[in-house]
């Protein structure tokens, strides 16, 4: 391990650590290094691109051409900074993207999967995950190596990773990365805060892709198609990690290019008889939405398609299924899952050939922290319908109070706590957050048992399986993207002096059909809710938290001052400000206020 | 189904749909301010431009947009184009 690498938490290596010969070792880079050699011929990597052809241009390389570039490339790296540095990929969604990342670990280089700077929406967001990782390079593609020359302030390099020159392959050094060794710092989405990259291993990263293989049926005979941003964690293991190490074709596609025309990612996965693709609930009602009849679509060769990095909706998988059964899709295609980025990514998925397990839970019972399951749904009052997670892949998942870390009987609701070979080692260079969720003591009634994950996430388990309900964390997830409720509440804070300082909440809520979560926000002001109007608040507040988060909230609301339930030391109580919204039909401080929602 | 280029046409279409977005009144909508300004998401953005090329039969590279990002100057820049002559997926 690289003397500069500082985790938070050295104490106990993660569970990967095992003696690198004994049990047969091979990092990515060996692994694909193989298929280079065996099938080398065989196509490994497309990149279908919508921007100048409407119908999609196919890029295609093979193996042994996506293992000559990353040899290449980790040569030139190896040349020009020490084993350990951090290199941030900014390349757009591309071919030169897997490269660029793939080069990294044949050199044991730390990559930093990020985006190019080209929304200024983000460019904030992207200078504070530079500024914590602390790169030695940027590798970009060619058109955009002036952008990220400014960002990167002239001093650190930036290079274009089409430009290396092949004969360097020879030269890579060959290097054989150990299981502990950092391979990639995963940045969690969304936050505008102190951003937190999770530092994934080597190790981490052949076990998390083993499970996403073993759990979704993968083998190198099994097409995968991917237009997930390359910088998310599902993204990076759907569209590069799990290809390359099943040996499997991968055809991926812009995200943009999908938000334009969903249309063009079902079309991918019938001309690439795609068996494997997935995305995150947001975008199974897009398609729903944006794609008015099924012709000649053939969805008939889709065995998985994951749906997770967002709360999962029953209605979505439904509609979804339905609205393509005609392109031949088959009733079990769509597999709700769970995974987060400190778990590398998967956690549990349902399988190959099996349905998912839908609950209709008592909501009385729900809110009290139990799980009662209602025979027929149609006759209690509150009920709510949960989709099943599926089965723990290779890893094992518990349910603890968020409290004390003790383990909850079966039937209870708690904390998903999580432990496996895939859980990362903590974030970079973070050691408060990284000891507050990495390496944790469970209780149970055995005694204690270390290196447990906190997840953030409340659920429970049934018959094995893995419920998600929501974040313990005050986290809002909008379109898979992590959105913390602090600083949402900061940028409102800043756009509206007239707010009380220490009175202003933000907090989601579940949309209605065909919506994922809606943020909310509500502020106290100071001269009284009455003039929310004349100061324009809900436009100032959608306006500039859209602006600076990339989410628009949907409700926005001024309420008395002092009215926002608050602990004995005066800091406000999120959890309980959206218990009241929800309880109260919306207003958060009892009152019923006169403005349409819309 | 192409309709005219005329940017005045485009611009009054553009600015009626974003006002619909951001349940703005259309005469709210700043024209000359970039639209992420306005509070547009960038997800709102590619969907607005996609119903845009669809209307105008027009085929608009996302760095148009970054390049012209108000609606005057993506209307004006816009207007240039011909539709063009493309079977869309």
């Amino acid at each position: 391990m690289p003397d500069h690498f500082a985790p938070g938490s050295a104490s106990h290596p993660p569970a990967v650590d095992r003696s690198p010969e004994a049990d047969g070792w091979r990092p990515l880079p060996a692994v694909l290094n193989g298929h280079a050699t065996h099938h080398g011929t065989r196509p490994a990597l497309s990149f279908v691109d919508h921007g100048r052809d409407p119908e999609g241009t196919w890029q295609t390389l093979t193996f042994a051409e996506v293992d000559l570039r990353a040899r290449a490339l980790a040569a030139a790296l190896e040349a020009g900074f020490p084993r350990g540095g951090r290199v941030a990929v900014l390349c757009p969604q591309s071919v030169e993207y897997a490269v660029a990342v793939l080069a990294c670990l044949y050199a044991g280089m730390i990559a930093v999967p990020l985006f190019p700077p080209e929304d200024p929406r983000r460019t904030e967001r992207l200078a504070a995950v530079l500024a914590d990782a602390d790169p030695v390079c940027l590798l970009s593609v060619g058109p955009q190596q002036a952008l990220c020359q400014s960002l990167g302030g002239g001093r650190v390099p930036v290079w274009a990773v089409e430009e290396t020159e092949p004969r360097l392959a020879r030269d890579w050094s060959g290097h054989r990365a150990g299981p502990a060794e950092p391979a990639y710092l995963q940045y969690t989405s969304g936050s505008t805060g102190r951003p937190n990259g999770a530092v994934i291993t080597h190790g981490n990263l052949v076990a998390s892709t083993r499970q996403v293989v073993d759990g979704c049926g993968l083998s190198d005979g099994t097409p995968i198609a991917s237009w997930l941003p390359l910088f998310h964690d599902m993204g990076l293991n759907i569209g590069v990690l799990a290809p390359m190490l099943a040996g499997a074709h991968v055809a991926l596609m812009s995200p943009l290019a999908f938000i334009q025309r969903p249309r063009r990612w079902l079309r991918l996965l019938g001309v690439h008889r795609a068996h494997f693709s997935g995305g995150p609930n947001f975008a199974y009602d897009l398609c729903v939405q944006r794609i008015p009849d099924a012709a000649g679509l053939d969805l008939s060769s889709v065995r998985v398609l994951t749906n997770g990095a967002e709360p999962v909706r029953v209605d979505t998988l439904r509609r979804f299924t339905e609205a393509f059964a005609a392109a031949g899709l088959a009733p079990d295609a769509v597999k709700p899952s769970y995974g987060l980025a400190e778990a590398t990514v998967l956690v549990a998925c349902n399988r190959v050939g099996q349905s998912w397990t839908e609950l209709a839970l008592d909501g009385d019972a729900l809110a009290a922290g139990a799980i009662s399951i209602l025979p027929d749904r149609d006759r209690a009052a509150r009920v709510t319908t949960v989709a099943g997670c599926g089965r723990p892949v290779g890893q094992d998942v518990r349910v603890a109070d968020p409290e004390t870390g003790v383990e909850r009987p079966p039937g209870s609701v708690g904390e998903l706590w999580v432990r496996g070979p895939n859980v990362a080692a903590g974030y970079w260079q973070q050691p408060g957050p990284t000891a507050a969720l990495f390496d944790r003591v469970l209780t149970t009634a055995d005694g204690g048992e270390h290196g447990w994950l906190r997840t953030g996430d409340l659920g429970f388990l049934h018959d094995g399986e893995v419920f998600v309900l929501g974040r313990i964390k005050d986290a809002i997830i909008v379109h898979g993207a992590n959105h913390a409720a602090s600083d949402i509440e900061d940028t409102v804070r800043r756009a509206v002096p007239e707010a009380v300082p220490t009175a202003v909440a933000a907090f989601a809520v579940p949309g209605g059909d065909g919506e994922g979560d809606r943020l909310v926000v509500v502020v106290e002001l100071v001269a009284g809710p009455q003039s929310a109007e004349d100061i324009g608040l809900r436009r100032r507040v959608r306006a500039a938290v859209a602006e600076r988060h990339g989410v628009r909230p949907y409700d926005v609301l001024a309420v008395r001052r002092g009215s926002l339930p608050r602990t004995t030391s005066g800091k406000l109580r999120r959890g309980d400000c959206r218990a009241r919204y929800l309880a109260d039909g919306r207003s958060p401080d009892g009152s019923t206020d006169s403005k349409e929602s819309k | 189904m192409s309709r005219s280029t005329d940017p005045a046409e485009m611009a009054a279409w553009l600015t009626g749909r974003l006002a619909e977005l951001l349940e703005l009144a259309p005469e709210e909508i700043d024209v000359t301010v970039p639209l992420d300004g306005l509070g547009v998401t960038s997800m709102e953005e590619v969907t607005v431009v996609a119903e845009l090329e669809e209307r105008y039969g027009l085929t608009i590279p996302v760095a148009d947009l970054r390049r012209h990002p108000t609606v005057e100057a993506l209307c004006s820049h816009l207007a240039g184009f011909t539709p063009a002559e493309v079977s869309r997926p």
